[in-house]
């Protein structure tokens, strides 16, 4: 478990924040920029000078102002993603790839270097100079590199801030079957809402230096007291079981928390997925309409409503034991007469598979 | 062509330039280091220390290099006796003299690649020494290159500290610019050419190596848009 309370004043900003994050799993660290993200981050790896307080990782003391105990970073067993590729300029790929794995004392080395390069799938690029890489590129042997340095803890900077879209893509397709692989806590900053809710499970919001919130994933998207929800590409996400594939229909049907869902996708039965649902893909109905051509329709009771600019209206619904997200005009509301405890059912038009 | 005893003020030269540089690239590596790192009040004091060379007439620095190393000198009371007109005084003396040439483009270099290899040396569980020879060094081998040759150049063309420390011993202390100045003394213009000349093409040669190098460089780095 990573347990912290620290503050830095700096010209401009201060952060002042206080936390503890469980010792496995994917921490989303969210905020506008200038919300003390990247400071934290930093504090946390004892690179930010005038901290005060303390960080503790498990049983291990890294700093305390109080104590005048400030263990260097390269004692913490952290691996640090920075935002800019930064890998060294002097050596290649695998060079650099070998500079983490040398580090590491022989019985803490559990992820291999090969592991490293097939999970992230640089094999071709492993005899390549950094400057001949694409920022994609960069930032995988970067994340590579992070894991056979075999730390304790991984922190990560927007590591997709500085990778075109279709790098972006990759990158967080193979973050997702990477975290399925390691056991070690994981913090993850960015200011784009996708990523943390494809990667996280739980999150922790920022605003103008102070924690807002912290909690699992699904609720913090889904709080209307949270500026996530509001976000103009507000999701809801589910995590789900693959039931069956129905190979001649090409649809997979999937369980969770919402009851049944059907992707037309093939999935291998009993994996597990993560499905988001943006706000805007959802429409209500009063009525289950079996003449629509939507795929899934559930359902749902609505159990808040928020009026927002621009004449729209976001509705939160609780659909089985999930809840989602929907975006309606209020001529919609209106027109439907919608008001909080009503039963409806929800048409969900798209869902994204993780 | 070269008689005897200019070639052996040569050599001597080339002998005081390697042997100083050698001890300037260990004195300066560190102490650059240090001041592209530090934010210590002593730091300005420190670099100013270091530049006073560039703007002091040698002879000024002989002079207190005299007083030092001869034979009632500090350093004489401490056990260090005959420094003053022998090789070690001269390698003492080029040292000083040729000090910011090679602390400053090697300060410089350490400055411009910036904190983040450091950054990320020690997130891989690198400590500092390890960083500083598997990260700092090679990151800034240019500027490492560019200050040896400073260096080394600047000590054979050295002529007022010599004369006041070293005097003109043949094969001691007697180095080429010390030679030329006997020469063109005793009328003898043509070996004065001739050593005056083997200086300029040496100089030109060791110069022009160095900014080659540094050109190609720059421009790799700069075609790689890297940070």
């Amino acid at each position: 478990m990573l347990c912290f309370n620290l503050a830095v004043s700096k010209a401009d900003f201060r952060l002042n924040i206080k936390a503890e994050l469980p010792a496995q799993g994917v921490t989303g660290l969210v905020g506008v920029s200038g919300a003390g993200k990247t400071t934290l981050l930093r504090g946390l790896a004892g690179l930010e000078e005038g901290c005060h307080g303390f960080v503790r990782f498990n049983d291990q003391h890294w700093f305390d102002s109080e104590k005048r105990l400030n263990l260097p970073l390269y004692k913490r067993s952290i691996g640090f993603v920075f935002q800019r590729p930064s890998l060294l300029p002097h050596l290649n790929v695998q060079g650099n790839l070998d500079y983490a794995w040398n580090r590491v004392p022989r019985n803490r080395r559990i992820v291999s270097i090969s592991e490293a390069i097939e999970w992230l799938d640089i094999h071709d690029l492993l005899y390549r100079r950094p400057h001949q890489l694409s920022g994609g590129e960069a930032q995988r042997v970067a994340i590579a590199r992070s894991l056979c340095a075999n730390s304790d803890l991984l922190l990560m900077d927007e590591p997709l801030a500085a990778v075109d879209i279709s790098g972006r893509n990759e990158i967080l397709r193979l973050l997702e079957d990477i975290k399925k692989k390691l056991t070690l806590p994981i913090l993850y900053v960015s200011h784009a809402l996708d990523e943390v809710a494809r990667l996280s499970d739980q999150l922790l919001i920022m605003k103008q230096g102070r924690l807002l919130a912290q909690g699992p994933v699904e609720e913090m998207l889904t709080r209307f007291d949270l500026p996530l929800a509001h976000a103009a590409d507000a999701e809801a996400v589910l995590d789900v079981f693959v039931d069956s594939y129905d190979e001649s229909n090409k649809i997979s049907k999937l369980s969770g928390s919402a009851g049944s869902l059907y992707v037309t996708q093939s999935l291998s039965p009993g994996s597990r997925q993560r499905l988001r649902i943006g706000a805007k893909d959802v429409s209500i109905a009063l009525s289950h309409a079996d003449d629509s051509s939507i795929l899934n329709i559930l359902p749902a009771t609505i159990i808040e409503i928020s009026a927002e600019n621009g004449g729209q209206n976001l509705l939160k619904l609780q659909v089985g034991d999930a809840v989602i997200l929907a975006r309606l005009s209020q001529q919609s509301v209106n027109r439907l007469s919608l008001t909080v405890g009503m039963s409806v059912f929800a048409q969900i038009k798209a869902v994204s598979l993780v | 062509m070269l008689e005897s005893e200019d070639l052996i003020a040569l050599l001597l030269t080339l002998r005081l330039a390697l042997v100083s540089t050698i001890v300037l690239m260990l004195i300066s590596l560190p102490l650059a280091w240090w001041l592209s790192q530090s934010q210590s009040r002593f730091k300005t004091a420190m670099e100013t220390l270091v530049a006073l060379p560039l703007v002091l007439p040698p002879t000024v620095l002989g002079f207190y290099l005299l007083l030092m190393l001869g034979a009632n000198g500090p350093l004489a009371s401490m056990g260090l006796t005959g420094l003053a007109f022998s090789f070690s005084g001269l390698v003492i003396g080029s040292v000083i003299y040729s000090l910011p040439f090679v602390v400053q483009p090697l300060q410089n270099a350490f400055i411009s690649m910036g904190r983040w290899p450091i950054e990320v040396a020690a997130s891989l569980g690198a400590g500092p020494l390890d960083r500083f020879f598997s990260v700092v060094l090679p990151m800034a081998r240019r500027g490492l290159l560019t200050a040896a040759t400073l260096g080394f150049a600047h000590t054979l063309g050295e002529f007022g500290v010599v004369l006041m420390i070293g005097g003109n011993i043949p094969g001691e202390t007697r180095v080429v610019s010390v030679a030329i100045y006997e020469h063109v003394e005793a009328l003898e213009y043509a070996r004065a050419h001739m050593l005056s000349l083997l200086l300029v093409l040496t100089s030109f040669v060791i110069l022009y190596a160095v900014y080659r190098l540094n050109r190609s460089q720059a421009l790799l780095k700069i075609g790689a848009g890297r940070p």
